[in-house]
């Protein structure tokens, strides 16, 4: 990746994890909010693959981390895993590109999302913090997944832009493959 | 190539993940002074940049929380009229007990501050995670305020501080998961630990022996016992229901926190630190 890529990338990351903090926090309802961070490990996983999505998802964790009470290096952890996840599911060819078929990017990053606040609730109560299954997940969850989705393509657009040229190798034909054998 | 590839990939997961979860181990220990310190700058450094988004971003926030919250501000609206209503009657008693209560204030002052000093602070954020319940204040250790003092606000604690930078600090709410307070029940001696759940659950009690004299009503003020992370007698909260279950080791205690956690416009912070 260029110099002005990882800046470009840098820079989106800060807004992101920014408006997280600030605005997103104050949109509740019922008491929680949504969480759109972990669209960026998700997006540059499925554009720029596994590595950098796990590194776009452990700086972005990382960040969110030093602003929030919550324990440090949790966010690092489950933002690199979602990355990897994502970017390693579409080298392999499970997932086609978002640009290719018009819902796979707001599925990608509403269950994405979803699926990395529940990892997050999941590896807190791993890690001891008990009450993390005790908060009201039954409604950040949707939200998340509703909200994800909603702001997958522009997200999707703003790694891509910031990545430029740059795209994972995909196994193309795998599915085919796979019913095959 | 591809695996050669995918390994690299696999190898960047791989050291990410330790340094995750090394974090995550040495989180909060005395000896972690990396994980602090990486936190420290951070937050140094995105800090500014979240207020100067937040200041402008917050008529904005409030418009969206309105206008998606307006059923329940409807309801709030309905409930103040009424309570004006009766503030109105209450009008003509109330200015006899405002007379009693300068009295009493004059000749005990604060009563669960006594002669402790405090910092009076406005509040900036609430629960910024969904997985903690904490509140931002606009004073930091410029005022000196320090990580563990306690926070109190009407009605008794409403937390302590868990971090800080010159301007600004954060406060755990006595509800959130990791709260653990020293309590005494009432004037007895019966002490036990509250402990936070959630930021929309009541608080429980734990460490009471089984039939306790520990009834509904009944209020934990904090014991300062040696050690104790707050001082003697700042009401913690008030038994919302005290039972015994069959065979347990312990009563199963609810308690509703004295302090009004849903109006934290203003905070006062206790310039005390527990000792280390």
């Amino acid at each position: 990746m260029s110099r002005g890529s990882l800046i470009r990338l840098a820079l989106i990351m800060i807004a992101v994890v920014v408006l997280q903090v600030s605005i997103v926090s104050q949109l509740t309802i019922f008491g929680v909010h949504p969480e759109i961070v972990w669209l960026l490990p998700l997006a540059a996983g499925s554009l720029a693959g596994s590595e950098a999505g796990a590194v776009v998802g452990f700086v972005s964790g990382l960040m969110l981390d030093c602003l929030l009470p919550t324990p440090f290096g949790l966010s690092a952890l489950v933002g690199a895993s979602a990355g990897f996840g994502a970017g390693l599911l579409t080298e392999q060819g499970v997932l086609v590109g978002g640009g290719e078929i018009w819902w796979v990017t707001p599925a990608l990053g509403g269950i994405g999302s979803m699926m990395s606040v529940l990892a997050y609730a999941s590896l807190g109560w791993l890690f001891g913090y008990n009450g993390f299954f005790l908060v009201n997940l039954w409604i950040i969850l949707p939200l998340t997944l509703v909200v994800g989705a909603g702001l997958a393509v522009p997200v999707w657009m703003l790694v891509s832009w910031s990545i430029g040229e740059h795209r994972p190798r995909r196994r193309r034909h795998r599915k085919v493959q796979q019913v095959a054998w | 190539m591809a695996t050669r590839r995918t390994r690299r990939s696999l190898t960047t997961f791989v050291v990410l993940l330790v340094i995750s979860i090394g974090l995550l181990a040495f989180d909060g220990q005395a000896s972690s002074s990396v994980s602090s310190g990486i936190k420290s700058v951070g937050s140094a450094i995105l800090s500014p940049v979240v207020g100067v988004v937040d200041a402008v971003t917050r008529p904005i926030g409030n418009f969206f929380a309105g206008a998606i919250n307006y059923g329940s501000v409807e309801a709030e609206n309905a409930r103040l009229r009424a309570l004006v209503g009766q503030l109105e009657i209450q009008d003509g008693t109330a200015a006899a007990n405002r007379r009693q209560l300068a009295e009493l204030m004059a000749l005990k002052d604060l009563p669960f501050l006594g002669s402790l000093t405090s910092v009076t602070c406005a509040t900036t954020s609430i629960n910024v995670s969904n997985f903690a319940a904490t509140i931002q204040i606009d004073k930091g250790s410029s005022s000196g305020i320090a990580t563990g003092m306690p926070v109190v606000g009407s009605g008794g604690l409403v937390g302590q501080v868990v971090d800080t930078s010159a301007g600004s600090a954060t406060v755990r709410l006595v509800t959130d998961g990791q709260t653990r307070v020293g309590v005494v029940f009432g004037s007895s001696t019966i002490l036990g630990i509250a402990n936070g759940v959630t930021a929309t659950s009541p608080m429980s009690a734990s460490y009471v022996a089984p039939n306790s004299h520990v009834s509904k009503g009944e209020r934990l003020f904090t014991n300062g016992l040696q050690g104790a992370q707050y001082p003697p007698g700042i009401p913690v909260g008030t038994v919302i229901s005290a039972t015994t279950p069959i065979n347990a080791p312990q009563m199963d205690i609810s308690v509703r926190p004295a302090a009004d956690l849903a109006h934290l416009g203003f905070v006062n912070v206790v310039l005390w630190e527990p000792a280390s």
